[in-house]
């Protein structure tokens, strides 16, 4: 389901598996729940949450190439992976 | 799940001659301005355009105005626009407020009004797109938000004029609503504690706190010029201490709180049935891919460059310069003069080597217009194709290299068309480090419309290994200075953080608005100056003083950069504008007087020169006249220092001989 799970570790050291994972491993077309964002420099959090993307919200990520593109509504926000890597999310069962 | 109540209270300002236009940015706000007022007002794509606060009369209401404020996400405010929209919450007696709300992102239209709401203001809510949300198969009950928040939400289509009626009654019928959302027990007890202070807030005191609480600039201004110190000082305290008790910030709890109450109401409200992909969204997806967007990209630019440079640069401008003045008025013209004006210098000035008609007048109408003209409407259609964030994201690594990211192609590629009015643009990078670094690059590597099409039809004259030589200097500088610079200036990198619109077809009426206001400010701009211009040329040329500049330069335009002595007097020109060296230029190549590497020469280094005394000023006014006056001492010597590198070398490689 998660692509790089071996290869990267989640944010805050928690290992990579269904229940945790930085926003950055989730592969193209899957839908996963924002967990947390606390990592982030607080101006990028702001901007993104200003967006909608917060906590508990879904999103669908669109590609990770050439940078993060996901779905939040009806709504594509694109931000580079270092961005990704601060947002902790969750998988959506579907 | 928070709690609410909705009190409704008699209009306070029911005679009020303000009605203000609000929402996130792309819903369509100044589509619905323009069905409200009639009156023309630019419209675009991608945040950050809308800088300026546009104002219009109401069609329906007389004698009451409607202001068109810049996008905003929400509040606390962060950038600059949002702060024009919150100083207009704040400090006009609004009639109405109208939120406009995209229909399909319900969620982020919703954290807005509720943010309005709690100010106490009129409001009424168009919720816009609703095509495109019900072609995404979304189903709105509005009549479950109306009643949450005790205000008329109305559905509009504004591209196609749907629902303005119903906007249009709204407006006068709107009342002030009051809505309370439950936040956690430490914030509304410090809300109360703000509440009980005595002083006079512009919106309601709930909304003033719980801006107070985020920091927001506009509401910490307004605290500092209209409260007396010792409620100052409580006002302080009372923040601090929720600080201390959220470290992770009092926003955050406030959004999660708002999130809450949006989510049972977005339950209540929304049904989604699935939706198929719609064509536009995979193109749209296409368009950053990173195998396929590259030949996209190319495309789009090579499209661009045949509307502007060889339809605007070449026919249209043969049609009007050799056929239209060449050929019919400037010959009649100059005719006539000889027989009316019996005075040789007044003939001079007016149809002579730098008259007045035949130089200024000609090559500003003739030459430029057209080129000026195509640029607009190409780019126009771009902007409201929502194609240029994209750019954004396929640029990012290239700019990346030099300290940016692929945000600063909005302004560089804006500065194709008008260097003075990207300059302007600038503001919408978040800090002051990568304004300063889009400025210099504006100013010394990217082309104007202007002069881009007079180069592209001298590249076009001389062979296609001029124009990749050309590009290739061009873009070596701007990375080379580029890459030097983020070096020299101090700061971190900021990532790219963008929103993608999708994909639209552009509204033929709005790109045709939108290029006559621009062209509107490039005649009202450049066409003086280029009189200007003239004439100075003109009164050095009879009092002889220009053979005698021609002569100082002489050492460095034939000497330096290999050039024939008459291109001196293009070069001055140049400290004007540069697209009038350009033009200059261009003349004396289509007469003959410049070789294939001359002409080359001359055109990569006035493409290096500052770009015009406008665009001057408009660097002086946005980064101070210390780090404006700086780039021009570096860009002048910069760009003859290049071009004269560049004839040796190409000379010594036996190019163009």
């Amino acid at each position: 389901m998660f692509h790089h799970r071996r290869r990267q570790r989640c944010a805050r050291g928690f290992e990579a598996n269904n229940h945790c994972l930085a926003l950055c491993q989730v592969a193209p077309g899957r839908e996963v729940k924002i967990r947390e964002m606390e990592r982030l420099h607080p101006p990028f959090r702001g901007h993104l949450q200003a967006y909608g993307l917060l906590p508990g919200r879904c999103v669908r990520v669109i590609t990770q190439e050439p940078i993060t593109v996901i779905q939040v509504e009806q709504m594509e926000l694109a931000f580079e992976k270092s961005v990704a890597e601060g947002i902790l999310v969750e998988p959506v069962n579907d | 799940m928070a709690a609410c109540h909705v009190v409704q209270q008699p209009n306070p300002y029911p005679g009020g001659k303000t009605v203000a236009l609000v929402g996130n940015p792309n819903v369509g706000k100044s589509v619905l301005f323009h069905r409200l007022t009639g009156q023309y007002v630019m419209v675009s794509n991608y945040p950050g355009t809308t800088v300026e606060v546009s104002q219009g009369k109401l069609r329906k209401l007389e004698g009451v105005t409607l202001i068109d404020t810049p996008g905003v996400i929400g509040f606390p405010s962060r950038s600059e626009d949002e702060q024009v929209t919150e100083r207009v919450l704040f400090n006009h007696d609004l009639r109405t407020v109208i939120q406009v709300g995209d229909a399909k992102n319900l969620r982020r239209t919703l954290h807005l009004t509720i943010q309005l709401a709690e100010m106490g203001l009129p409001l009424i809510l168009a919720l816009n797109m609703m095509d495109e949300a019900r072609m995404r198969g979304l189903e709105i009950r509005t009549e479950v938000m109306e009643r949450v928040f005790g205000i008329p939400i109305i559905q509009t289509v504004a591209t196609r004029g749907s629902g303005i009626a119903e906007v249009e009654r709204a407006i006068q019928a709107a009342k002030p609503v009051k809505l309370e959302i439950q936040y956690p027990a430490a914030i509304e007890q410090a809300i109360q504690k703000i509440e009980q202070m005595e002083f006079d807030s512009p919106v309601s005191k709930r909304a003033f706190s719980l801006l107070w609480f985020g920091q927001d600039p506009v509401c910490q201004k307004w605290v500092e010029e209209n409260t007396p110190k010792s409620i100052r000082d409580e006002l302080i305290k009372v923040r601090q201490d929720l600080i201390e008790k959220y470290p992770e910030g009092v926003d955050l709890i406030l959004q999660a709180s708002r999130e809450n109450f949006i989510e049972k109401l977005v339950h209540d409200s929304l049904r989604q049935a699935k939706s198929s992909i719609s064509n536009a969204t995979r193109l749209g997806h296409l368009t950053i891919h990173p195998v396929w967007g590259i030949p996209i990209l190319l495309a789009v630019l090579y499209a661009m460059y045949w509307f502007v440079g060889v339809f605007g640069a070449g026919t249209l401008v043969g049609l009007l310069e050799e056929k239209l003045f060449g050929e019919l008025i400037n010959p009649w013209l100059i005719a006539l003069s000889e027989k009316a004006i019996p005075w040789e210098i007044v003939r001079n000035f007016l149809v002579g080597e730098y008259g007045l008609w035949t130089m200024g007048v000609t090559y500003a109408l003739a030459l430029l217009l057209p080129i000026v003209l195509t640029f607009f409407i190409a780019f126009g259609i771009l902007e409201d194709s929502g194609y240029l964030p994209r750019v954004a994201v396929l640029s990012n690594r290239l700019f990346s290299t030099i300290g940016l990211n692929g945000q600063a192609v909005l302004p560089m590629v804006l500065g194709l068309g008008c260097v003075t009015m990207a300059t302007m643009t600038t503001r919408i990078l978040n800090r002051p480090r990568d304004r300063i670094l889009v400025t210099l690059l504006l100013a010394l590597a990217i082309p104007c419309s202007a002069q881009l099409g007079v180069v592209l039809g001298m590249l076009a004259a001389i062979s296609f290994s001029a124009a990749l030589i050309w590009v290739g200097v061009i873009f070596l500088v701007l990375m080379l200075v580029g890459w030097l610079a983020s070096k020299v200036l101090p700061g971190e990198r900021t990532p790219l953080i963008v929103e993608l619109p999708p994909l639209r077809m552009p509204v033929f009426t709005n790109v045709i608005f939108k290029t006559l206001a621009r062209l509107e400010w490039y005649i009202k701009e450049a066409v003086p100056l280029f009189l200007l211009g003239t004439i100075i040329l003109f009164v050095l040329d009879t009092v002889h003083l220009l053979p005698a500049l021609i002569e100082t330069l002489k050492p460095v335009v034939t000497g330096w950069l290999g050039l024939p002595a008459e291109a001196a007097s293009a070069l001055l020109m140049g400290f004007l504008r540069r697209d009038f060296a350009a033009t200059g230029f261009f003349v004396m190549q289509s007469q003959g007087h410049l070789s294939d590497l001359q002409a080359l020469v001359s055109i990569t280094t006035i493409t290096l020169f500052i770009p015009c005394i406008a665009s001057v000023f408009m660097m002086v006014k946005e980064r101070g006249w210390k780090i404006g006056l700086g780039m021009v001492a570096f860009i002048l010597p910069f760009s003859i220092l290049v071009g004269g590198l560049l004839m040796r070398l190409l000379s010594s490689l036996g190019w163009g001989s």
